[in-house]
This record gives C-alpha cells, sequence and structure tokens, in this order.
C-alpha cells in the first residue's frame, strides 16, 4: 500500500472564503471544509489569520508543511503533561519494546486500512501522518483528539486500564479526526451528538471488523475493555441499550436515553453531547442487526458522514442517512430493503422528530 | 485557603449530566495532603494567570476533560475555565491532582 501524498500548498484564507460561496457543489464542499480546518488550525494556536500582505511575500509557501504520508508516529510522552515528548516508533520501525507503543502502533494501522478500504486516504483524505501520543500525563483517565493528533493516557489501573490498550477507543479518537476533516460537526447539542455518535459508530465497526465479528457476536458496548478492577463489568456506553452500561456509587448511573421522548435538555457536556449520541447509536444498532450487518451499515454511514455540515441535527441526518442508504442500494454496495431498514430504525428510536 | 474544583467530560463522557465537584478549605486537609496541593497551586502559577490564558473555548479538541475552578477568599477568589488540551502545561498537575482527589471523595464510604 502506498501513501505518499503530498499535501504542501497553501490557499489563502480569503480565497478559500470565496470558493465556498461560489462554485460547483464539490469544489464548494472541498472550499468549506479547506477554510474550517485553517480556522480551526489557528483558533487551536491562538493565531490570527494571516494578513494578505504578508502572504504576498512568500513565507507562507516557505514554511508549508513537510509532504505526509499517512505515515504513524507514535511518541512516547513518559508520563508527562505534554505531548510528542519523544518519537518512540515510526513507520517501519521495529518494536519499541513498550507495550502501549507498540500496541497503538499496531492498532493505527488496523484504523489507517478500514478508512482506506472505505476509499479515504488518512484522516484528512490527503495522507495525514497519524501522530499518536501514548504515556500522556500521570495516571491520565482519558484519551482525546487535540485537532491534530491523539493523545492516551495510562489510567491509574484501578479504576481505568490504559487508553492504549483498546482498539476501540482508538478508533473512537481517529474518527473524531475524519469527522472534523468531513463534515466538521460543531461539539454542541444535536450536532456534537452526532459528532460523538458517528467515532462511537466507527468504533464499534472498526473492534468488530478487527475480531471478524457478526452483529449477535459484538458486545455492543464502549470502554468495557479499559475498565479496571474498580468498575470491572461496567461499560461506558451500551450502543445496544442505551443508559444501561453502568450503575456504580462512582460514576453514578449511564444517563443515556435511547429514544427522543427521554432527550437531555439540559446544559452540561455542551448540552449533551456524550449524552443524546445514545439516541443515534441505537438506531445504528437497530439498523446493522436488521439484516444489514454492521460493516455494511457502516458504509452508509461513512457515506452519510460526507454529506452532512457543521450544524447538522438528528433530523438532517436522518434525511441524509436515509438518502446515502438510497445511493448504495443503487451502487449495489448494499441490498434492496436497506433503505426501509434504516428508516425503521430510526423510527424506532423516534427519529425524525 | 478555599478551592471549589469541578471536572467532566472525557472519552467516557464522564459525570456528563452532573460534573463531579470537590470543595474543601485548604486548613482542613491532613498536612500532607494540604502542602502537596499548595505546592501545586504555587508551581502552577494559577493565580497570576490572566483570563485570557485560563478561558476553555470552542476548539477542535474532542473528548478532553472540561474543568471548573475557583481558588481564595470572597471577593479576592478567582475563577477559571480549563480542557484539557487549552489549559496551560504548568496547570494541568494541579487539575489532575484535583481530580484525584475529587474521586477520591466520592469512592470514600
Amino acid at each position: 500500500m502506498t501513501f505518499h501524498k503530498c499535501n504542501c500548498h497553501y490557499i489563502p484564507p480569503h480565497v478559500l472564503g470565496n470558493m465556498a460561496k461560489k462554485g460547483d457543489p464539490a469544489v464548494r464542499q472541498a472550499a468549506r471544509t479547506s477554510a474550517q480546518q485553517a480556522k480551526l488550525s489557528r483558533e487551536k494556536r491562538g493565531v490570527q489569520a494571516p494578513k494578505v500582505p504578508e502572504m504576498l511575500t512568500g513565507i507562507a509557501m516557505a514554511t508549508a508543511p513537510a509532504p505526509v504520508t499517512a505515515a504513524r508516529e507514535v511518541y512516547d510522552c513518559q508520563n508527562k503533561w505534554e505531548l510528542r515528548v519523544k518519537l518512540a516508533r515510526g513507520e517501519g520501525d521495529p518494536e519499541f519494546g513498550d507495550d502501549d507503543v507498540d500496541t497503538v502502533y499496531g492498532y493505527a494501522e488496523t484504523v489507517r486500512g478500514y478508512f482506506a478500504e472505505l476509499g479515504r486516504n488518512s484522516i484528512d483524505n490527503a495522507g495525514m501522518n497519524l501522530r499518536l501520543n501514548v504515556h500522556v500525563g500521570e495516571n491520565y483517565m482519558n484519551a482525546f483528539w487535540d485537532g491534530d493528533e491523539m493523545a492516551f493516557g495510562d489510567g491509574d489501573g484501578q479504576i481505568f486500564t490504559s487508553f492504549a490498550q483498546s482498539l476501540d477507543v482508538m478508533a473512537h479518537e481517529m474518527a473524531h479526526g475524519v469527522t472534523q476533516f468531513t463534515a466538521n460537526l460543531d461539539y454542541y447539542s444535536q450536532s456534537g451528538a452526532l459528532n460523538e455518535h458517528f467515532s462511537d459508530v466507527f468504533g464499534t465497526a472498526i473492534t468488530q471488523y478487527k475480531l471478524n465479528q457478526t452483529v449477535d457476536d459484538a458486545d455492543w458496548l464502549i470502554g468495557n475493555e479499559i475498565m479496571g478492577p474498580t468498575l470491572y463489568g461496567e461499560a461506558l456506553r451500551s450502543m445496544k441499550a442505551p443508559g444501561t452500561a453502568y450503575d456504580n456509587p462512582l460514576l453514578g448511573k449511564d444517563p443515556q436515553p435511547a429514544h427522543m421522548k427521554d432527550y437531555y435538555n439540559g446544559p452540561n457536556d455542551n448540552r449533551g453531547v456524550h449524552i443524546n449520541s445514545g439516541i443515534m447509536n441505537r438506531a445504528f444498532y437497530l439498523a446493522a442487526t436488521d439484516q444489514i450487518g454492521t460493516q455494511k451499515a457502516a458504509k452508509i454511514w461513512y457515506h452519510a458522514l460526507q454529506n452532512l455540515w457543521p450544524t447538522a441535527d438528528f433530523d438532517d441526518a436522518v434525511e441524509i442517512i436515509v438518502e446515502s442508504a438510497r445511493t448504495l442500494v443503487g451502487d449495489g454496495v448494499v441490498p434492496e430493503g436497506t433503505t426501509q431498514t434504516v428508516r425503521l430504525a430510526f423510527k424506532e428510536v423516534g427519529l425524525p422528530s | 485557603m478555599h478551592i471549589e474544583f469541578e471536572f467532566s467530560g472525557g472519552y467516557g463522557g464522564l459525570f456528563a449530566a452532573k460534573p463531579l465537584g470537590y470543595r474543601v478549605e485548604t486548613d482542613e486537609l491532613p498536612d500532607e495532603v494540604r502542602d502537596k496541593l499548595l505546592a501545586l497551586i504555587r508551581d502552577s502559577g494559577v493565580l497570576e494567570l490572566k483570563p485570557a490564558q485560563a478561558t476553555g473555548g470552542p476548539g477542535p479538541q474532542r473528548d478532553v476533560f472540561t474543568y471548573s475552578l475557583t481558588i481564595g477568599e470572597g471577593a479576592a477568589a478567582k475563577s477559571f475555565a480549563f480542557d484539557d488540551a487549552s489549559a496551560p502545561p504548568a496547570v494541568r498537575p494541579l487539575l489532575s491532582r484535583l481530580r484525584e482527589l475529587a474521586v477520591e471523595q466520592r469512592m470514600r464510604p
């Protein structure tokens, strides 16, 4: 497999803005995504968009990033609270000898390969390198996507074990990157819950793919494999039965609803991005288990992700996912009857609302 | 010194519906816990931060923990909002310790 693709061009923000408003739909989408990425990157770094005279000097061209190859870069953060402390294993390097470094290196190949089979060249579809940071912080009970790279904590060994040891977690975080470079769903309210939902979909689909599981073999749980002794047997989310993943003195009770009638309307969690995703997760589970299968359902959802937009809500997603099902039926990718199965799955969770 | 701390979020969406809180007067803590916490506060430089350096906001980061932190007495108290990706590196050990203390308190019978 070849991953080399140069991505060292630079287009000024005002030009991207104009392109996003004019031209054919494909150009508009590409320009909109590029402009969003540039804006997000500037926000992350706390810098302003460069002024036109600066760009005309050619400085931007001279400082363009090096060519990228979808190569894996695994960094050992040595329990410091910063990223990219030490490059431990690059693409093609021999085993490093650290379990988390080598495990995450292997998982990244699985996830990269899965998206390649869907027709995608890395996170940005332009060969972006996969930067994975392990041993982040001390006893850090989390994993996240920071807009450019992934970070995995060791857990405390009691409540959570290492987040780097879960393919589900790695695929979930990398899928946040894919979403950033496609629909770029706002991380707030329903669009934010969709953002979380798509990451759960790919986390689960990739895990089932790797383990060669059928919909009946799969546990449809998220996070069960990183539970330490204190929470052993619990999970963080259930796609099959949202609201049942955990109930214990530490975490309380799983707040995810399984149906729109129980929709969370509160202000916390960016208005419920990790809570209301349960409704969409349940719909995916119902579609996958009603004859379609997880992998074909994931193809429909991936098709839809490329046609959604930052402020899309649940009803928008239902419309686009059903449209995607119809398109893929027409292309012979999924069988006749799939559109109706998907529509029924959403109806069973109260969507469209 | 009075401290009020809350956190939620992360990959697990922990305490999503109700952030986990920790409220304490450092004078009431065991000596060892108090001394370590005060040292972390001092080393973090959090009390010297300007508001713009300590405000978590919308950005590309996903699944980070988000934190609210108030330190100090009465009108002199300072309040901050952070997340894992945007918090100044020097503040992260303090946030980690407060997170541990909040969890320990919740786990206590």
